[in-house]
């Protein structure tokens, strides 16, 4: 019997709105259709009212777990084009490595809160609790750090707008501790637990040749075999410093998704302490001033927990930019649900539509 | 600083060069598209190539030719999402059924990176039954 099942736009295993289509023969997904746009707030259209330090406050709303990475990426295009026009122009290394631990450490709450919904869908509780415990450690050092759990306030024009002092320091060292010990323990069990393996091993597959064809990104489209990752292919804010790896992992199903997620936090906690032992002294921005943007474009991309984050400007050299676009890592990799859903069953729809780590609120922005 | 290097094509150079570069298994990063004030086109084909941005740039055409065939769902979503925000189309592309806007609105409707900020405004105060 062929049924067609919708999934949301409101569903218990989707933080988000987001509506699926499932085209079934029996319990079987044969084919599935996507629809976004329930979050959608305009908020492209509404930069094009805002100057540029207003404008960084909005793109942080975009997203309320990779908030840092909107605000980096607006700040990394917006320099591009003023330096562009003036090649002297450059954001201070303190400002860079200090933009570099709050990515690693919004990379790693962001990692910390997949793997917990995983594990919640996969039901194993239990675990899901421990992890989110752990990850409320990272969120305290965000809040010590920059005033705020989420939307930071981190970024400006021509840097950082806090400072990390010495104290501050040794405790993101002490939780980086913490979290470690966590982390392998997590990695170990993940890796070696039956319930876990039943449930997501050969489940969601999107082959390296799929990911390829349609565009993948991220630790999506690692756990697929593709070695792809903005901070080593296109290094920015400082990155080209650190000494990390690419996790890539060729199973190609959920469970390789969780492996690349977990492998990943190992990798930030690395980068986070290369930053922090080698923190550059001197300015950490070029002051506070509105910048004059001159009229020119620029695109940038930035690896932000989800995948590549893609942002370019428009500017004529007025006050507003003329046009802003944003493309976050969901609209990369929610055209390969459908092909990740046929041939599983309705059941595993749910953790099949999470496993991209979906963030429907960024992409509809 | 990442490399973000401008190249202006034609509208006949846009499938040649996607083909060129699916077959080298270049990524595309993205499509990008803007009305500017004149009300001219610029639509924008960013390739990766070795760690830098190539963005093959098109101006002043409003209707383009799709490539989907090329580059499957990543260009397709990309192309939808840019004809539902502003008056731009790519031949082929099946608007039967909304991506991103309601899909109460029809096919040319709903162009809010166009329409102005005071008409949006306005519209977003109508009562129910005022709207269109």
């Amino acid at each position: 019997m062929s049924y067609i099942v919708p999934i949301g736009p409101y569903h218990p295993a989707l933080e988000e709105p987001v509506h699926a289509k499932l085209y079934t023969d029996g319990e079987q997904i044969t084919d599935a259709e996507v629809f976004i746009g329930y979050n959608h707030r305009g908020i492209e259209k509404l930069s094009q009212q805002k100057n540029f330090i207003q404008n960084i406050v909005l793109v942080e709303r975009v997203c309320g777990i990779c908030s840092h990475s909107h605000a980096l990426a607006f700040a990394l295009c917006t320099e591009g084009i003023m330096a562009a026009a003036n090649p002297a122009y450059a954001v201070p290394k303190r400002g860079q490595y200090i933009r570099v631990i709050m990515s690693e450490l919004e990379r790693l709450h962001s990692h910390f809160l997949w793997i917990g919904i995983a594990l919640h869908i996969i039901g194993h509780d239990s675990l899901f609790m421990h992890t989110w415990d752990y990850r409320e450690k990272i969120m305290d050092i965000l809040e010590e750090i920059s005033g705020n759990r989420v939307n930071y306030g981190m970024v400006t024009i021509g840097g950082s707008r806090r400072d990390i002092s010495a104290e501050t320091a040794a405790n993101v060292n002490k939780m980086l501790d913490d979290i470690e010990i966590f982390n392998l323990k997590l990695r170990d069990m993940l890796l070696g637990d039956t319930t876990v393996a039943l449930r997501t091993k050969g489940v969601g597959v999107l082959t390296t040749a799929d990911s390829d064809r349609i565009g993948a990104v991220g630790p999506h489209a690692r756990a697929s075999g593709v070695p792809v990752d903005v901070r080593i292919d296109a290094p920015y804010s400082g990155y080209e410093d650190f000494e990390f790896g690419k996790c890539v992992y060729p199973d190609c199903d959920v469970f390789s998704r969780v492996v690349v997620r977990v492998l990943e936090n190992i990798e930030s906690i690395n980068i986070i302490r290369q930053a922090l032992d080698n923190l550059p002294k001197g300015p950490i921005n070029k002051g506070v001033a509105i910048p004059k943007v001159p009229a020119g474009e620029y695109m940038v991309r930035v690896e932000a927990p989800r995948g590549q984050l893609t942002y370019k400007i428009n500017t004529d050299g007025g006050e507003c930019l003329t046009r802003l676009s944003i493309h976050v890592p969901t609209f990369k990799n929610a055209p390969t649900v459908p092909t990740m859903l046929r041939g599983n069953s309705v059941a595993d729809a749910g953790l099949i539509i999470a496993s991209i780590d979906p963030c429907f609120s960024c992409m509809d922005r | 600083m990442q490399e973000y290097k401008k190249i202006m094509i034609s509208k006949d150079e846009i499938v040649p060069t996607a083909k060129e570069m699916r077959s080298k298994n270049v990524h595309l990063a993205m499509i990008h598209a803007f009305i500017d004030k004149t009300g001219k086109a610029n639509v924008s084909y960013e390739y990766e190539i070795g760690g830098a941005i190539h963005s093959y740039t098109v101006e002043g055409e409003n209707v383009l030719p799709s490539i989907t065939d090329i580059y499957d769902l990543g260009a397709e979503w990309a192309e939808r999402e840019i004809m539902e925000l502003m008056d731009i189309t790519f031949e082929g592309v099946d608007t039967s059924k909304r991506l991103f806007m309601p899909d109460s609105m029809l096919s040319g409707q709903g162009h809010i990176l166009v329409t102005p900020m005071d008409e949006l405004i306005e519209e977003t105060h109508k009562k129910p039954e005022e709207l269109s």
